[in-house]
């Protein structure tokens, strides 16, 4: 029997939360097969059955630290539906909405500055002393800075709406708890026409990074897929709100305006044996073809257009590099991140000039209902909240699925299509190598630990194993 | 709150049954939990990191305060003692 080595690549560096990589090689170091394990479990669906649903969006930001705001206000659109609250009264949806932007904002400066930036300043294979956050504040201070300043800017938004930068309360069943000052607003627009320039010099980094080196993104976990996320009645990109639409690898409608408290007739989870994450599937199409993809670079290629000016001809650009055509690159997902970005502060600015922000009028009631579903688009991909409550007001069921499950697919495919192109059959496996599939993950920015409600500067171990399971070699590398 | 699910009253099978086999969105041919030798085995109940690993310094929260941060990083490169005032580690 032939042997088989296996290369762990764990931890994961540079992404949110525990994941870890195993590749199977056999004797001639071919790769056999690759995966993505999430090595985590949770269980907020169960532990969460019994609590009063009032408690439900300040319990369940406690999926995540990064993207806490998604989880609220997925939760309070869920509960919104609970306490029969059909329609928000406008300075409540306006406040969510000002909190979601700065949300989405912080997230992907976070992301593209400090996760991302190293591989494409540095290269792949550079010297990993240099190619991490440190190496980046040394070589372009500015931009260390301006990173630093955006997520700022963003995390000050939340503050204002939700009460806290992290795990707060502003948004509860049926509306907001707290209106935006006067103060505080104008704390916010002083700021704006800095953000904008800075939004559009990352935009143009990633944009240039893109253009610059057109060979390797082509080509690097490239793969066909489907893509899906809410859009607009119109079909305009929104973030907040809207209908799910799906297409598939040539662009084709697979659905369209479903509303999504439909969602469970048309997206279902399949569950294998080597990951705590499960795999979604759009019904349709079976589980084994309907797998499909979220996230900035879904969101670019499911919305037909942005209803801000500067982030829609930035994505007129990006929709011409593939001549309108889907976009399958997984390293475009940066490209796709900065337009958002932009289009985050182009919003955050519109919203600021609006009085709605300081109305008074934050709550509505109507009647109750037993079941609530909440989706929104989170920095990562579309999240779904599933509740029903029981007449006491407590949670009976739950079911929730996050952003970056719904890319479990994808991400496996990214790492194996790089193990093949970038591992196999090379004599010898390099930090580099391994490395590249780490920048193949990381183009996604999981968040593995929301993906476990059901990935620095690290050590990486190499193990190598027979097909016994018995310990063949392990190298530490100090990377 | 990580693995939080350790504070449910129910035990950890069910749990496991909730996420794996028994949601109506679940497509689940070998009807089995995720078993992979790859994946780690769930824990028996949540141990804080100090149980399981030796740490020299904890400062609490989730997460600190940027002051919190500060304070204490001061104190280590100076090779002072760490001492935070109450409002830098009372949490809601």
């Amino acid at each position: 029997m032939a042997k088989t080595k296996v290369v762990e690549i764990e931890p994961l560096t540079r992404v949110e939360g525990h994941g870890k990589v195993s590749i199977h090689l056999d004797d001639h170091n071919n790769v056999k097969e690759a995966r993505l394990h999430i090595v985590e479990f949770r269980g907020f669906e169960r532990f969460i059955k019994g609590r009063p649903f009032w408690e439900v969006p300040v319990i369940v930001q406690r999926l995540c630290g990064i993207c806490p705001v998604s989880h609220q206000l997925a939760s309070a659109k869920a509960m919104d539906l609970i306490v029969g609250a059909k329609k928000l009264t406008p300075t409540a949806e306006k406040v969510r909405r000002l909190m979601n932007y700065g949300q989405i904002m912080q997230s992907h400066v976070l992301h593209f500055f400090h996760l991302c930036s190293p591989d494409i300043l540095f290269g792949f294979d550079a010297d990993p002393k240099i190619r991490n956050i440190f190496g980046v504040i040394r070589k372009m201070p500015d931009l260390a800075v301006q990173g630093v300043m955006m997520r700022k800017y963003g995390q000050e938004i939340i503050k204002a709406t939700s009460g806290k930068k992290i795990h707060g309360t502003g948004a509860v069943p049926g509306g907001v708890n707290k209106n935006v000052s006067i103060e505080e607003r104008d704390s916010f627009l002083k700021d704006i026409d800095r953000m904008k320039t800075w939004a559009l010099s990352a935009l143009n980094l990633a944009k240039n990074y893109t253009l610059d080196h057109i060979d390797t993104v082509e080509t690097f976990a490239a793969f066909n897929s489907s893509h899906l996320s809410l859009v607009r009645e119109d079909g305009a990109l929104d973030l907040y709100h809207g209908k799910l639409r799906a297409i598939d690898a040539g662009g084709n409608l697979i659905f369209d305006q479903v509303d999504y408290q439909n969602y469970s007739d048309y997206i279902m989870e399949e569950v294998r044996s080597w990951s705590y994450n499960k795999f979604p599937f759009i019904k349709s199409r079976g589980h084994i073809d309907g797998w499909y993809r979220v996230g900035p670079l879904s969101r670019m290629n499911t919305a037909g257009f942005i209803d801000t000016p500067e982030a829609q001809t930035a994505m007129e650009e990006f929709k011409g590099l593939t001549r309108g055509k889907p976009n399958h690159m997984s390293l475009a997902y940066h490209w796709a991140r900065m337009i958002e970005v932009l289009h985050c502060v182009e919003k955050i600015e519109e919203l600021l000039n609006d009085p709605d922000l300081q109305g008074n009028d934050l709550l509505v009631k109507g009647d109750r209902a037993e079941e609530g579903i909440g989706v929104i688009e989170a920095p990562r991909g579309t999240l779904f909240h599933h509740y029903r409550v029981n007449e006491d007001g407590q949670v009976t069921y739950c079911n929730l699925i996050v952003s970056s499950t719904n890319n479990n697919e994808a991400m496996n495919r990214a790492v194996t299509k790089v193990a093949h192109d970038h591992i196999s059959g090379r004599p010898k496996i390099t930090e580099g190598m391994l490395n590249h599939v780490e920048v193949a993950i990381r183009a996604y920015d999981p968040c593995l630990s929301c993906a476990t409600h059901a990935l620095g500067q690290m050590p990486l171990v190499v193990e190598m194993y027979d097909p016994g399971g018995s310990l063949l070699e392990r190298r530490g590398k100090c990377v | 709150m990580r693995n939080a699910i350790m504070h449910s009253k129910d035990p950890l099978r069910e749990c496991l049954e909730v996420a794996y086999l028994d949601s109506p969105g679940v497509y689940n041919s070998s009807n089995d939990i995720p078993n992979d030798p790859a994946l780690p085995l769930i824990l028996d109940k949540v141990y804080t990191c100090a149980e399981v690993v030796k740490i020299d310094y904890q400062i609490p929260g989730c997460p600190p305060s940027g002051d919190t941060f500060w304070q204490t990083m001061t104190a280590l490169v100076n090779g002072t003692p760490i001492d935070l005032p109450y409002g830098l580690i009372k949490y809601d």
